[in-house]
């Protein structure tokens, strides 16, 4: 079920808040449950066979969690818990990198070994890795052992961030879990969130991804002129961060809702100045997710050597591309955005002083990065790449693409706009006068109302995050 | 949280959703039907497949029966033309629409491969000739003669060039035609499509039957004579046609409509058969006809459905002649002793239909997209009781397109 569907908005969550708050409000325990069994169904609504494969993942998890504080000593836990990553890990292979791996083998050796063909659940990316943050928690702290297989139901499959992240890490929430608290004030600022995160997907995401998927889509041979891929690229670049921003704040918002304090995924990205802090604040909970549980455990930075340094960062970014598909374009994406951390991190010294310059540039590498990432292939991510720098074409646009550029030029530049901190921007210098305050419910809710009927027009476009 | 403004735009927003949510569930057996619907067609593949088709024939009752739909729509296509927009793009691809100069809407089609189609068309001529049933193809027109600056920037539409390779197949195989486009010059505009709707309007449909009247009238025993005073128009109505319906009244402003009644004596015998389908009983196969609407009187109360003109509201004025589509209309003439003929055709067809049955004693037509027996049989069954002197195919050139829905169908000739 998608966020952004009338079914969500107008069936399912005043359902759920109505039964939530009314019949349940005074025991956390059925909260709980009700939350778990709703969740299930949210997922079943796309995937109807899959949610078995959750239903199993929760089960497995909840009961390897109980073995390691079982175990009669350390090394049976870290047994435990190596058999635990290694089968989340396994299934996560099965379902995504299957295929992609034995294409690669039949490619190379020229064999023929049949693929398994299975389709990608959705959100599979994100659901094993928070059940595994769950195992290894529970093996650093045993204290963090859930006896309650419905709270790990809740945990893994709570529908606020089941199927594009943010990703929660057991110990971010384990507390709540079990006493949180829900007053008007946080209430709003909930539904707020969440409504802010609507418009973004439904109101510039959806209309600057026309032109985006206009460019990328061009038939091989038909070339436009060299500054429409440039265009076609920025608008990919708005399109992922409204998209992928707005779930995150629509699952922000939604956790709120329910008491859950969700950790912040995205501060702005766009206005880094350098590759590194751009990592501190694009998808920060998948950052946060590979820190706790892979660069720290192999080292981090505080290590002896340069040589390991690198070979610990390498083998974090390679993991950061294969985690969002089994694709040499994003195994490259992850490797080309890995090789520029390294650099920022073996060269500290060589940092360019001035803050528009480094701003420019790093725009660009993150640019180039989401054309890789964009692209449904290796080749034709160099051919993109080559026709933004081919000037021999004809400059003038051929009449559809002109109608293409125009007619979402407007979102292109609220999308620009809005990718920077504008709104606080405003807010720190009017934020008092009453005057602010009305205009700000007004186009709220003239927001509302043109995402509704956009919605009713039935103009959406699925998730990108949904495929990760 | 210091600041009021997320209060009140969050409070407003639950209250909104809340009232949709008590409204929508006052339509939930509408809902919960459609599910079911989706759920037992899909079940024919399997459970996993009838729970998927169910889930998507809940999401789509949930979007159709959402409540101030139409006013969210309008908002939509106010918004649109407020950033100039010249193209309304549609989940369904052949529902996307395109805005012309003056606001006139259409619909645009891509290159199609029309042979299939012109085959199975083709080969259902050749068992008519078999029968000794005299039978002519109508060619009705698209809505954008062929001028393809009409259309936004760069866009290109491809419904006369498919129209015009369908006529040079049909001509090839001996296939008596007649091309309606020709008579668009004659037309003024604004009395041959409406600006919203893809139809055709009444005056279009008149002199297509005024062209081809004497051509009936050598294979008939009646005489249809057209006397230019045979029909007048009545008041007009405002109208929002099926363009105009999916991109809101504020996109490009309303349409008018003016019905064409005759203005002589008449009085039919009318019924309309929503579905016919072939089911069996034991070994037996038999047609499932059994339920029809009647309708008798004079044309405004046996052909015209009376409920489409009511002043108020946008209702589909178009269906005001015979109310909608059905599988199978049988109009009787009582005031004329003579003429029998047949019409396949779609929506299009129907103020062609009303006009013609006022001229010949019997009309019966069959729109393929909803029945579901052999034609074949039953215009041999026809042609036994009593003979039909013509029939005639009129088809418009959206028919060519597989992805509009079931069009593949009016081809089936089964």
């Amino acid at each position: 079920m998608l966020f952004s569907s009338l079914t969500f908005l107008i069936v399912f969550l005043p359902s759920v808040l109505l039964i939530y708050y009314g019949l349940l409000r005074k025991s956390l325990v059925l909260q709980n449950g009700f939350l778990a069994v709703v969740s299930l169904l949210f997922y079943a609504w796309g995937e109807p066979v899959y949610v078995l494969l959750m239903l199993g993942s929760i089960f497995l998890n909840w009961l390897l969690g109980i073995a390691i504080v079982k175990a009669p000593s350390k090394s049976y836990k870290k047994l435990i818990l190596v058999g635990a990553v290694t089968i989340n890990m396994f299934i996560l292979f099965v379902f995504k990198y299957a295929d992609f791996l034995l294409g690669n083998v039949n490619g190379i050796f020229h064999m023929n070994l049949p693929l398994s063909q299975i389709a990608l659940p959705i959100g599979i990316s994100f659901f094993t890795f928070q059940a595994m943050s769950y195992v290894i928690d529970v093996y650093r702290d045993e204290n963090y052992v859930q006896y309650s297989i419905v709270k790990i139901a809740l945990y893994i499959s709570l529908f606020a961030q089941l199927i594009a992240g943010p990703i929660v890490r057991y110990h971010d929430i384990a507390l709540q879990i079990n006493t949180r608290s829900v007053n008007l004030a946080s209430f709003s600022e909930g539904m707020h969130r969440f409504l802010l995160g609507l418009f973004k997907k439904v109101l510039i995401a959806n209309n600057v991804a026309l032109v985006a998927d206009y460019v990328f889509n061009q038939p091989d041979g038909l070339q436009l002129p060299f500054y429409v891929y440039w265009i076609g690229a920025v608008a990919y670049m708005l399109q992922i961060y409204f998209d992928f921003s707005g779930y995150s704040d629509m699952a922000i918002g939604l956790g709120k809702l329910f008491g859950f304090d969700f950790l912040e995924n995205f501060n702005y990205p766009y206005i880094s100045k350098s590759v590194s802090e751009f990592w501190n604040r694009w998808h920060m909970s998948l950052g946060a997710w590979f820190r706790d549980y892979l660069y720290f455990p192999l080292g981090g930075s505080r290590v002896k050597t340069k040589r390991r340094l690198v070979f610990n960062l390498a083998f974090v970014w390679l993991f950061t591309g294969i985690w969002h598909g089994a694709n040499w374009t994003f195994i490259i994406w992850g490797i080309y955005h890995g090789f520029f951390v390294t650099l920022e991190k073996l060269f500290p010294r060589y940092k360019i002083k001035n803050a528009a310059t480094s701003h420019m540039i790093t725009l660009v590498i993150i640019l180039f990065g989401w054309i890789i990432f964009r692209a449904p292939s290796v080749e034709i991510a160099w051919q993109f790449i080559m026709h933004m720098f081919t000037f021999a074409s004809s400059w003038a646009m051929d009449g559809h693409t002109a109608y293409m550029m125009k007619s979402n030029a407007l979102f292109l530049m609220v999308g620009m706009l809005f990718s920077m901190p504008l709104k606080l921007w405003i807010e720190k210098r009017v934020s008092l006068q009453s005057v602010y305050q009305w205009v700000y419910i007004i186009l709220f809710l003239l927001m509302l109302l043109l995402t509704m009927s956009s919605l009713v027009k039935s103009n959406y476009n699925p998730f990108i995050y949904f495929n990760f | 949280m210091k600041q009021p403004k997320f209060m009140i735009a969050s409070i407003t927003t639950i209250l909104i959703m809340s009232l949709f949510f008590i409204i929508l569930g006052l339509s939930s057996s509408l809902v919960f039907q459609e599910t079911i619907d989706g759920y037992r067609e899909g079940y024919k593949n399997g459970v996993v497949q009838g729970i998927k088709q169910g889930i998507t024939a809940f999401d789509h009752a949930i979007n159709i029966n959402m409540p101030l739909r139409t006013y969210f729509i309008d908002a939509y296509g106010g918004f649109q033309r407020v950033l100039g927009a010249k193209v309304i793009e549609d989940v369904d691809p052949s529902n996307t629409v395109y805005k012309m100069p003056e606001g006139i809407l259409t619909f645009g089609y891509q290159e199609m491969a029309i042979a299939g189609y012109a085959n199975d068309l083709i080969d259902f001529v050749g068992f008519l000739k078999t029968e000794k049933i005299p039978v002519v193809y109508l060619q009705a027109p698209f809505k954008l003669s062929g001028d393809q600056s009409l259309l936004p920037n760069g866009l290109e539409e491809f419904s006369n060039k498919n129209t015009d390779q369908m006529i040079k197949r049909l001509e090839e195989a001996g296939v008596d035609t007649v091309d309606l486009r020709e008579l668009r010059d004659n037309i003024p505009d604004e009395a041959a499509f409406y600006r919203t709707d893809h139809h055709w309007r009444p005056e279009y449909a008149l002199e297509s039957l005024r062209l081809i009247s004497p051509q009936l009238a050598s294979q008939t025993a009646q005489k249809i004579l057209m006397e230019s005073d045979a029909f007048e128009a009545q008041p007009t109505l405002d109208f929002l046609g099926s363009q105009g319906h999916r991109v809101g009244r504020y996109y490009t402003g309303l349409d008018s409509f003016q019905l064409l009644v005759p203005t002589f004596e008449t009085d039919f015998l009318v019924r309309k058969y929503p579905h016919v389908k072939e089911t069996t009983s034991g070994d037996e196969i038999h047609t499932d006809a059994s339920s029809y609407i009647q309708t008798d009187g004079d044309f405004e109360s046996a052909i015209v459905e009376g409920s489409k003109l009511k002043p108020q509201g946008l209702s589909d004025r178009f269906s005001a002649y015979f109310g909608g589509n059905f599988a199978l209309t049988e109009i009787t003439n009582r005031k004329v002793d003579e003429g029998n003929i047949v019409v396949f055709s779609d929506s299009f067809g129907r103020p062609f239909n009303g006009f013609l049955s006022c001229y010949i004693n019997q009309l019966t037509v069959i729109d393929q997209r909803y029945y579901e027996d052999s034609v074949r049989e039953h215009i041999l069954k026809m042609n036994q009781s009593r003979k039909i002197d013509y029939v005639i195919i009129l088809y418009n050139p959206s028919l060519f397109d597989p992805l509009s829905s079931n069009s593949y169908k009016m081809f089936e000739f089964k």
